[in-house]
């Protein structure tokens, strides 16, 4: 299963949202996007995009960097 | 009112019925759509419409920003002083050419708010106007110009971004309308 990467290190909000809204397009349903951020509200706004867009988190993991992995749907 | 007809035609009846809910149901699946009238040229307000307009499009939804009266210096991107009145040439004196020169609502210190406000936002990493409106392009953000407003302030098509186009107030209602998000700023 293909993974492709995003690095959003660095980016405030909306940046990080708004980068993965457009990769997003790029994946085939069933992809995996892995997401790497430090905005500090960044898992609260992932979550909140993911139910919009009826995407899936497979996982998320809180740090100093934060990394989310998005499967399409 | 179905006493009257027989087996067969309320079993056609019945299958018309559920085509139609099926077809009202897809329908209601559809985009969600986001609204935005812009009316203001202040920093910290176009900041704001462009962050959710960027959002809402990063969210998937139909997103339309209708820019009106001081909204249209936010897709403004130069200022012409040619084939215009003396009243229309004042007004173009007296406004920003574009996103690059407008000032926040407060502490604008005649200029230097507009300053001191980017050197933070710089600092702390976070896009600029210029930027968000850039993206919001890119997501297919629709950006309508009001024809009233740009007739009122001298501004002529030329001196608006490519991809705009302008219309009346009916368009806007009719997007606005159909959006779950409205917003007037």
């Amino acid at each position: 299963m293909e993974e492709k990467e995003l690095d959003c290190k660095g980016l405030r909000c909306p940046m990080p949202i708004v980068k993965i809204g457009k990769e997003i397009k790029n994946l085939e349903v069933g992809e995996v996007l892995k997401v790497e951020a430090t905005d500090p509200a960044f898992q609260i706004d992932i979550e909140a995009w993911a139910r919009q867009t009826n995407n899936l988190i497979v996982s998320f993991e809180d740090g100093e960097v934060k990394k989310v992995s998005i499967k399409k749907q | 009112m179905t006493e009257n007809f027989n087996e067969e035609q309320k079993k056609l009846i019945e299958e018309l019925v559920d085509k139609k809910l099926a077809e009202l149901n897809l329908k209601a699946k559809k985009n969600k759509k986001a609204t935005l009238l812009v009316m203001s040229h202040d920093f910290d307000r176009l900041m704001c419409a462009f962050i959710v307009a960027n959002t809402a499009a990063a969210v998937g939804m139909e997103v339309t920003m209708f820019f009106t009266f001081w909204g249209l210096t936010a897709i403004r991107t130069s200022k012409e002083y040619q084939k215009k009145s003396w009243p229309e040439k004042m007004v173009t004196w007296m406004l920003p050419g574009s996103v690059n020169s407008v000032n926040p609502s407060k502490f604008s210190f005649g200029g230097l708010g507009r300053l001191f406000f980017g050197f933070l936002m710089k600092k702390q990493n976070i896009a600029s106007l210029v930027e968000l409106v850039e993206t919001a392009e890119e997501l297919g953000v629709e950006m309508i110009a009001c024809e009233m407003s740009m007739q009122v302030m001298g501004v002529t098509r030329e001196e608006l971004r490519k991809n705009c186009f302008c219309a009346g107030a009916s368009v806007y209602l009719e997007r606005a309308s159909e959006s779950e998000v409205s917003l007037f700023i």
